[in-house]
């Protein structure tokens, strides 16, 4: 019973999130964005009435959030086709099913394939991560406890590690434990794979290629399963920053902004990757922008860049305001930089890099996408220039990574294999979008 | 474009090779069984602090007070890094935090949580042994 009301406590994700994914014209695809939108509006509203000193309860935190997709629904209604307002409303929350190729039943098989992998990696306790028994679930069940964002707990004597981790993950975990009363331990780590496949339908609409989309699952389950991502953050910051990343190219800001707000409400290494990617939306939008676009002006090359850095700002202005108004220091403490280089560390970092990119599947998942953008580089290089986006973050962020490691003083190949496999999942995931883009004729249907 | 769907799923299943490899390994070596707790497989030092922590968690009462005892200072911070989340309830009075001892040594907690050889301070006189150590319990209110 305990297993069962916390899972059902995630079915109401999407109705939560429906006010924010009402754009998106693909059913599937909606009510995947609708669940990854669902946890970022709870989360919001969980601190702030934490903020505003309101506790949390089943009904207190799902009305708001259920009266506002329901007007946006009914506001919405009389787009869809249907005999009356209720019947259509209810329509829209059935799963598309379209005529399908044997091809894409096949894509299909191995998407559900790869995320069984990735679930039973979690249920047979191979792939869950120590650091959600030491602290994240550890502040979830205080957090449920107390019905509220515990600033007593986080700023206690006995203090959990790690108390300036955004609050994301413990608040949906709390989220379910108001069903379940006691902690699914393993159950609540195997709800990492839910963010996967809410990812999938999302991806599939975004890249227009359910073949690519094939391929990103695996790729990122076969990572997910090898990192131990069970029951941590990893999941839904690979979610939220590939999602974000490729709404970009795919011209859907608002999808982006979202995403990218809720990214850093996750961990704080999104604040790395995303600004990275805004690197990447500058360079493009600067120089590939046509003089006949419609939309160009002077500073039309960096208002996509400011729209999604003002976003993930105010994502993170949630927790830095929970923070300050209960005495916390305001910010993330996560990267100490000492800023005193070792350049004798630079062969150790290529030597161990490879071994730590194997994510799963000895680095395949990195190497088949970097051939194909060789070859469509070689072949068509104008289809490039869409992907610059999700193209240029990536040689930025292993530029981060051997910045961090030369500041590393002893155990680095060590230190290297614990972080580098779950640190370089944002920039694998990256990489295959874009060859997924640049392979893929998706612009028309977007555009 | 038919080609790149070809490649696509080609290489998705290249890339399930991995897990395949994974899988196959892991089940030669291991039973399919329930997991008694969750890092079983994966973190067998972390899964063995669990187990004592769950089978202790039923002789804590609600509202008491526990510490923890074990071997070293980094057994003692572990198991109450791990006991948080198991005994949100109960206050803890820990005799390591973050690998420092703390004054007093837990003196203050009515249940005294002895990881590894059963063997109790001398002022908890009474002594229940559970899956890998003990619970002992200071005549305290």
């Amino acid at each position: 019973m305990t297993i069962f009301l916390y899972v059902l406590a995630y079915a109401f994700f999407p109705l939560f999130g429906l006010s924010l994914a009402s754009s998106i014209d693909s059913r599937s695809a909606r009510i995947g964005f609708a669940f990854l939108a669902g946890a970022l509006l709870l989360t919001i509203e969980a601190a702030l009435f934490t903020m505003i000193g309101i506790r949390w309860s089943i009904v207190g935190l799902s009305l708001p959030l259920l009266i506002a997709s329901g007007i946006v629904l009914w506001r919405k209604a009389p787009e869809l086709g249907g005999s009356s307002r209720i019947s259509r409303i209810l329509r829209s929350f059935a799963a598309l099913r379209q005529a399908q190729d044997d091809k894409s039943k096949f894509a299909l098989a191995i998407i559900g394939i790869a995320i069984l992998h990735f679930a039973l990696s979690i249920i047979t306790t191979q792939s869950i991560n120590p650091d959600y028994v030491l602290f994240w679930g550890t502040k979830s069940v205080h957090f449920a406890m107390t019905r509220s964002l515990d600033a007593g707990y986080l700023l206690s004597r006995y203090a959990p590690p790690r108390i300036d981790y955004p609050p994301l993950l413990p608040i949906v975990q709390a989220w379910g434990l108001l069903f379940s009363h006691q902690m699914p331990w393993i159950t609540a780590a195997a709800m990492s794979a839910v963010w996967l496949i809410a990812a999938v339908p999302v991806m599939n609409w975004l890249t227009g290629s359910i073949h690519a989309t094939a391929f990103w699952t695996p790729a990122m389950a076969a990572s997910l399963a090898f990192c131990g991502s069970g029951g941590n953050a990893e999941a839904m910051l690979v979610v939220y920053i590939s999602v974000g990343a490729a709404a970009i190219v795919a011209n859907r800001t608002s999808i982006a902004a979202i995403a990218f707000a809720a990214a850093i409400l996750t961990k704080e290494e999104a604040l790395v990757t995303i600004g990275a990617i805004l690197v990447g939306v500058v360079i493009h939008d600067l120089f590939t922008r046509r003089r006949g676009d419609a939309e160009v002006g002077r500073w039309f090359g960096l208002r996509r860049a400011v729209i999604l850095a003002a976003s993930s700002a105010a994502g993170a202005s949630v927790w830095f305001a929970f923070q300050k108004r209960f005495g916390m220091h305001p910010g993330y403490d996560r990267v100490t930089l000492t800023h005193t280089f070792h350049w004798s560390n630079l062969p150790t970092i290529f030597r161990e890099a490879p071994k730590s990119l194997a994510a799963g599947c000895w680095g395949l998942s990195w190497l088949i996408p970097i051939a194909i953008l060789i070859y469509i580089a070689l072949k068509m290089p104008r289809r490039l220039k869409e992907a610059i986006p999700l193209l240029v973050p990536v040689p930025l962020l292993f530029a981060f990574f051997v910045y961090l490691y030369l500041q590393y003083e002893s155990s680095l190949a060590m230190k290297m294999w614990w972080i580098l496999p779950w640190l370089s999942q944002p920039a694998l995931s990256l990489l295959i979008l874009a060859a997924a883009f640049a392979a893929g004729d998706r612009m028309p249907r977007h555009d | 474009m038919v080609t790149m769907r070809r490649v696509w799923l080609i290489g998705a299943i290249v890339v399930l090779c991995g897990p395949l490899v994974t899988w196959s390994s892991f089940l030669r070596t291991h039973r399919i069984e329930v997991p008694a707790s969750p890092t079983e497989n994966d973190q067998p030092q972390l899964a063995a602090y669990w187990r004592f922590l769950a089978a202790a968690r039923p002789l804590v009462p609600h509202g008491s007070s526990y510490t923890i005892k074990a071997q070293t200072a980094d057994d003692e911070t572990q198991l109450f890094m791990l006991s948080a989340g198991l005994y949100p309830d109960v206050t803890p009075y820990p005799a390591t935090y973050v690998w420092q001892p703390q004054a007093g040594g837990g003196s203050e907690a009515k249940y005294v949580l002895v990881y590894g050889t059963p063997e109790c301070p001398t002022d908890a006189l009474s002594m229940l042994i559970v899956t890998g150590g003990a619970v002992c319990v200071r005549d305290k209110p």
